[in-house]
């Protein structure tokens, strides 16, 4: 038979919840510098490349037509990256951050940014926009070598990211020199 | 021997007054988390920083969590990823799962039961497939009961992704992974910020959920969700008679709560749950009156959980887990025009505790080796009248142990063989072995190969042991014994071009000593036994698609056929066929996606002899976001056609087939901040 004082009532069970969560929420407000994520170090890359990518000007309908963001991504991701670019400028065009619901929205965009969540659309992504003035960003895993433009990687706990030069000529976008020297430069592998 | 290992756990996290040194030490480990974070670099002017001060920053990346992936053993696995579960709205766990090859749903409009192939046993409290949430065990320690209805404990907003592992689990899972282990992985938190919901729908009901989440160095989310809902006025024309509210019923409502709570640092992780749902009991069960609004069942769950995990999977890892859970159920029965209120009242409390470490020799083996402790410190069943009198006081307590060992051993580059084995030491029956033994060929990137031989047991539940009404027709049997499965399944999954992809399933699986209800001719008293013996085989064929313009669409078809090894005759509650169709589809420039699922289910045998009739169900979703991703819309219209589909009921009703919901439409507003 057990001593019924051993088990934990379901008040105290409860109460030790809810001191874990208050406990665990505290440094919230008392402490003021939380250590950006990588998705807000890519965020803030990707208001950074529209300042060093110069689009064909066939790819705006007008000279103030805005640069449109697109992200493919879960909802969180899409803010996060709304607070980073969205109502700056870039060449005098206002950017707009729009979520993308498919690949299929990525056609009429700007920029093109594909969560690692949503990895499985990358093929899909990088047929879409093919010969299209889209840049591809993504921190999907191999982005670059899988024919996309830009891709992010994590190394020592910093943000780096890699461009496949081919995929951004072919989209007839002219990538700055500063952008090529600070990227790892990687090119497409062949299919098998 | 792993006993005395655990003890010695026990001994440095629990100690004597287990529950306050166990809650003292989280909230110790929780002060540890806090200290160690050390002052960063503030992430609110990163958009003023240049491309050099960019790649300067030092991050966090959001925890992955890899031990549930290794764990995943070679099987046939379907996953219900987070983004079906928003654009099908899935509102149960049951919901989900009935998406998947194979699997079906029962609702007895008290709980919701899952079947998997074939095998829905009326009565058995949906015991024969195991439920985890993050790796850890929900089914409730008394009746073993896998929740995946509205008494599961976490809003389904809050899943990442859903694991169905096809077929028995036990050598990796132990007891009640007879039929498929569903592992519930919530969601990581990775972004900061908060997530407001309401809904509305049909049935008076109205809900919301409240979300925070915070990533960091220890990163942290809580979430509570609220539903409330009137339900239907139903119509039983087995109970039409003007002395039974001439067979209406409105007594169908629904009442649940949830609080969900996550930190991680390192890692450490700590989980906290707790959920509670009151549902009425509308059907007449068991003889109840029929529209009566204190027939009710109350379940309520309570988890803490705290998790170390290191390493990675390709070299070493290490997982330890100790948790501590809590539940308890309360049935109000009320008979004889009113005049009579019988109550159960349920209690259990453990303490359990695993370790798993995952460690590669050489370049061929891959070598998994695992325990588990759980010490079911309270199983109390009571049952007594409005009057006090007591027809059941069974307290009980009750220990188990697992150990396992799995061994991945590459042959060759394209073949592996996958060895494992459990053994499980109960305090009340024995022990058990559970092996599995699997082949997976992969010749091609574009193939694999799985032949699969599996066995896996149930241990009987302290409700089929101890339970009785005070030896009036029911009687205990603390004697009982485990019943088994042995299974055989060949699978192939071949990819198509880039876009398909086509799985093919055959399998055969036979159980024996399954525990089900029988009378004891002696004394003519009901009572469970180990004397049900049944086979189950069939086949299943999924097709998945990507189409152009970002449509996408999944099509499965079943065949089983589950008959009773004594009378050769299908299984009640068993259906042959079951097909699926499921769309997806963005409008409006990608605005809005809409989602199609059309399910049927075959006829099913009932426990009358009788048949619940085959029924096709068209569900239908419309999503829309804003563009900056702050504001959702979900709108949905499920049983289009209003079909009502019946299911058959289990032994304690009158009526043979119960009655779904028909046409429901709901709408559901979210807001980020």
């Amino acid at each position: 038979m057990v001593a019924r004082g051993a088990g934990m009532g379901t008040a105290r069970l409860v109460a030790l919840a809810a001191l874990a969560a208050v406990v665990a929420l505290a440094p919230a407000t008392a402490r003021p510098a939380d250590p950006p994520t990588d998705r807000d170090v890519k965020a803030a890359f990707l208001y950074r490349f529209t300042q060093y990518v110069e689009w064909p000007t066939a790819a705006f309908e007008s000279p103030d037509s805005p640069v449109v963001l697109g992200v493919l991504g879960d909802a969180a991701y899409v803010q996060v990256i709304a607070a980073s670019a969205g109502g700056k400028s870039a060449g005098g065009r206002p950017i707009v951050v729009r979520q993308l619901q498919s690949p299929s929205g990525a056609v009429g965009c700007h920029v093109v940014f594909v969560g690692a969540s949503q990895a499985a659309a990358v093929p899909a992504i990088v047929r879409a926009v093919s010969a299209s003035p889209v840049l591809t960003v993504s921190d999907a895993a191999e982005f670059a070598k899988a024919g996309g433009a830009v891709g992010f990687v994590v190394r020592n706990g910093k943000v780096a990211f890699q461009i496949n030069v081919g995929a951004a000529g072919r989209a007839g976008l002219k990538v700055s020199s500063k952008l090529l020297r600070l990227a790892e430069i990687v090119e497409e592998e062949r299919r098998a | 021997m792993p006993a005395s290992w655990w003890r010695a756990m026990w001994n440095v996290g629990a100690g004597g007054q287990r529950g306050g040194c166990a809650a003292a030490a989280v909230v110790a480990l929780l002060a540890w988390c806090q200290a160690g974070s050390a002052a960063a670099p503030s992430s609110a002017d990163l958009a003023d920083l240049s491309l050099e001060e960019l790649m300067d920053v030092r991050v966090v990346v959001a925890a992955s969590r890899h031990a549930e992936d290794a764990r995943t053993a070679p099987s046939s696995v379907s996953v219900i990823t987070a983004e079906d579960i928003r654009r099908f709205g899935y509102r149960t766990l049951g919901d989900a799962l009935a998406s998947v090859r194979g699997l079906y749903t029962a609702y007895d409009r008290n709980y919701q039961y899952v079947g998997v192939r074939g095998i829905l046993r009326p009565g058995d409290y949906g015991s024969r497939v195991l439920v985890l949430v993050d790796g850890f065990r929900v089914n409730d320690p008394v009746y073993n009961q896998g929740p995946v209805g509205g008494e599961f404990p976490v809003d389904t907003a809050l899943v990442e992704r859903i694991e169905v592992v096809h077929g028995p689990g036990s050598s990796l899972y132990g007891t009640n992974a007879l039929l498929a282990v569903v592992n519930v992985v919530t969601k990581a938190g990775d972004a900061r910020g908060a997530d407001v919901s309401a809904e509305v729908a049909s049935g008076g009901t109205a809900g919301g959920r409240v979300t925070f989440s915070r990533p960091g160095r220890t990163s942290v989310l809580v979430s509570g969700s609220l539903s409330d809902s009137d339900g239907r006025t139903l119509h039983f024309h087995e109970l039409d008679d003007p002395a039974s509210n001439s067979g209406y019923s409105s007594n169908d409502h629904e009442r649940s709560g949830s609080a969900f709570a996550r930190a991680t640092h390192g890692p450490l992780t700590v989980q906290a749950i707790y959920s509670s749902r009151e549902k009425g009991i509308p059907t007449g069960a068991w003889g109840m009156v029929l529209d009566d609004e204190r027939n009710r069942s109350l379940d309520e769950m309570a988890f803490v959980d705290l998790e170390w995990q290191r390493g990675v999977p390709e070299t070493l890892s290490v997982l330890a887990r100790v948790q501590h859970g809590a539940y308890s159920y309360e049935g109000d029965y009320v008979f004889d025009d009113g005049e009579y209120l019988n109550h159960d009242r349920t209690e259990g409390r453990w303490l359990g505790g695993e370790a798993l470490v995952i460690r590669r020799f050489g370049t061929r083996h891959l070598v998994s080796l695992g325990g588990e402790y759980r010490d079911n410190l309270r199983l109390d069943q009571l049952n007594f009248d409005g009057d006090g009198t007591s027809y059941l006081e069974s307290l009980e307590s009750s220990r188990f142990w697992g150990l396992y060992l799995q061994d991945e051993f590459g042959l060759s580059d394209a073949l592996t063989l996958h060895a494992g084995l459990r053994y499980d030491d109960y305090d009340t029956f024995g022990g058990d072995w559970s092996p599995r033994l699997s082949l997976v060929w992969s010749p091609t990137t574009r193939t694999v190969a799985k032949l699969i031989y599996g066995g896996a047991f149930r241990a009987p539940s302290p409700y089929e042991l101890y339970y009785h009404d005070g030896m009036q027709t029911q009687k205990p049997n603390p004697d009982l014994g485990p019943e088994s499965v042995t299974s055989y399944e060949a699978v192939v999954e071949h990819r198509i071009g880039g876009t398909s992809q086509l799985t093919v399933s055959v399998f055969a699986m036979e159980f024996d000593g399954l525990i089900g209800l029988a009378t004891d001719p002696t004394d003519s008293l009901l009572v469970y036994l180990n004397t049900d013996r049944a086979q189950s085989a069939g086949f299943e064929v999924e097709l998945e698609q990507r189409f152009v313009r970002g449509c996408w669409g999944r099509a499965s078809y079943s065949y089983q056929t589950a008959r009773d090894g004594a009378t050769g005759e299908r299984l009640s509650g068993s259906p042959q066929h079951l097909a699926k169709v499921h769309v997806t589809r963005p409008f409006a420039h990608d605005r809005l996606i809409g989602a199609l699922e059309v399910q049927y289910v075959g006829d099913r045998p009932t426990v009358r002899g009788g048949t619940a009739d085959a029924c096709v169900v068209v569900n239908a979703d419309l999503l829309a976001g804003s563009d900056d991703g702050a504001w959702t819309l979900a709108a949905s219209v499920d049983d289009v056609f209003d079909r009502k589909r019946q299911d058959p009921a289990s032994e304690e009703h009158v009526q043979d087939v119960i009655e779904q919901d028909g046409r429901t439409l709901r709408i559901e507003l979210s807001r980020r901040f």
